[in-house]
């Protein structure tokens, strides 16, 4: 399994060295058109290509890693599933990053419902970057790239489902505009209102996460 | 270009989403603003951060479970029998000719089903009137069948008469129904079922309808008997077949 792993992601990483997409497309076409003909390595290795891009995006939605993990066995067996139906002339990342859209969507449904937080990243763990960062020790690693990501995740995690999803295929996943209306079957006006609005807000609450942050570390300090 | 918009259209700016004309014009308010010039540099800043995050971090367990259980779910329902949805989903030619022959081996199952039903019926009438015809047939040389008709007796037709003027009575309109104001001539009747007439009563036309218990009572210790219905309704003909005595 692992040497398979390693095969794709060489696979990959040659067609994206030599930049050709559409030698890029063929390789995922391949694998495709295996697994509509019952191929099921094929599909496994269809997975191992995309898993990655597909957790991240259920995860940024979600907010939790268990969410995440559901949503993802639910993505790949719903394209198992209508993989027949899909329509080899187009590209194969829109169709896949709708339907981890639709599961997500689904997923956050179902726990809003059974009254669950959807967002994991609660006041608790805020509170506990805000405590870490603040301290003396620390205070200078407040750039450092895990408290960065850490932070972008809160306040994602902090926006409406729509506005979320748009900012995350967007800004994360570097679809176009155009992409992104089609993944979420909106018009691009749509889309951009709910990036600006997004990213605004993200910017707000990072700011005001920071403010706080320096002002209780120099607290601290006196 | 006032601030109000320009705030509205900052976040669209760094990663090119804004269209040609509103980028020269935001470009422009940027030059003319302070404000909204630092606003623009805070989401370079932004942006800068949103880009050194990175991808997100799964390790491979993450992802060999995310795989085993979607393997195995598949291998799963692979084993399961189709349902009727997905052999449509599957192939729906096939399904649609399945369906056909099966309505068709029905209507036909049907068919065959009632003609030899009714085959069967029919014997058994056949037998049936073949074995009266053996059991009742007279050992004497004479006709085996008569053809009657069959007067009622005075009695029951002076009950057919009562009857048929009771029901004559509840035809009548409220004006003949009353002795005082019937016309001569018009039936008067009461409601206990004596009936007279005021003038002229009806004539009295010849009852030929058959009574069926009288004919069966006489001829009971003789014959069997088979009716016959005619079109009008007051003549049967009784198909009397003389019993066999031995």
């Amino acid at each position: 399994m692992a040497g398979e792993v390693a095969n794709v992601i060489l696979m990959d990483q040659k067609f994206l060295r030599a930049g050709s997409a559409q030698a890029h497309d063929e390789v995922y076409l391949a694998l495709i058109q295996r697994s509509k003909a019952g191929d099921t390595e094929a599909f496994e290795r269809l997975m191992i290509a995309t898993q990655q891009k597909v957790a991240s995006i259920a995860y940024r939605l979600l907010g939790s890693r268990e969410d995440a993990q559901d949503a993802a066995q639910e993505v790949f067996l719903r394209v198992y599933k209508n993989l027949k139906r899909f329509d080899e002339s187009k590209a194969f990342h829109p169709w896949l990053y709708r339907i981890v859209v639709n599961v997500c969507r689904d997923i956050a449904k179902r726990e809003r419902k059974r009254g669950y937080q959807t967002v994991s990243l609660d006041e608790e763990l805020e509170n506990e970057l805000i405590e870490q960062s603040a301290s003396p020790r620390n205070i200078e690693e407040w750039a450092m790239a895990r408290q960065q990501k850490a932070l972008i995740e809160m306040a994602v995690a902090r926006l409406p489902y729509k506005e979320r999803t748009a900012f995350i295929l967007r800004d994360f996943e570097e679809l176009s505009t155009e992409e992104v209306a089609k993944v979420l079957g909106v018009r691009q006006a749509t889309v951009r209102v709910h990036i600006s609005s997004a990213r605004a807000r993200v910017r707000r609450y990072c700011e005001r996460l920071i403010s706080r942050t320096k002002g209780r570390s120099r607290n601290e300090l006196r | 270009m006032n601030c109000d918009r320009a705030e509205r259209l900052l976040p669209l700016l760094e990663r090119g989403d804004l269209k040609e004309k509103e980028t020269r014009d935001l470009d422009q308010h940027l030059i003319d603003c302070a404000r909204c010039a630092e606003s623009a540099r805070d989401y370079e800043q932004f942006f800068d951060l949103l880009h050194s995050t990175g991808e997100l971090d799964f390790d491979e367990e993450f992802f060999g479970r995310v795989r085993r259980a979607v393997l195995s779910e598949i291998r799963l329902r692979e084993r399961r029998l189709p349902t009727p949805l997905q052999w449509w989903r599957s192939n729906p030619v096939a399904v649609l000719g399945i369906v056909v022959l099966v309505v068709i081996a029905f209507g036909a199952g049907i068919a065959v089903l009632n003609r030899t039903w009714s085959g069967l019926h029919n014997e058994r009438v056949a037998s049936s009137t073949e074995e009266v015809n053996r059991v009742h047939q007279p050992p004497q040389a004479n006709p085996a069948t008569t053809i009657d008709v069959v007067k009622p007796d005075a009695k029951e037709q002076r009950v057919a008469v009562v009857n048929s003027k009771r029901n004559a009575w509840n035809r009548l309109s409220r004006r003949n129904r009353n002795p005082k104001t019937a016309q001569a001539g018009d039936m008067i009747a009461r409601r206990d079922g004596q009936v007279r007439f005021d003038r002229k009563p009806p004539e009295e036309k010849p009852n030929v309808e058959l009574s069926l218990q009288q004919a069966a009572t006489a001829q009971r210790q003789k014959a069997s008997r088979i009716e016959i219905l005619t079109a009008d309704p007051n003549i049967r003909i009784i198909w009397l077949v003389a019993k066999n005595t031995n």
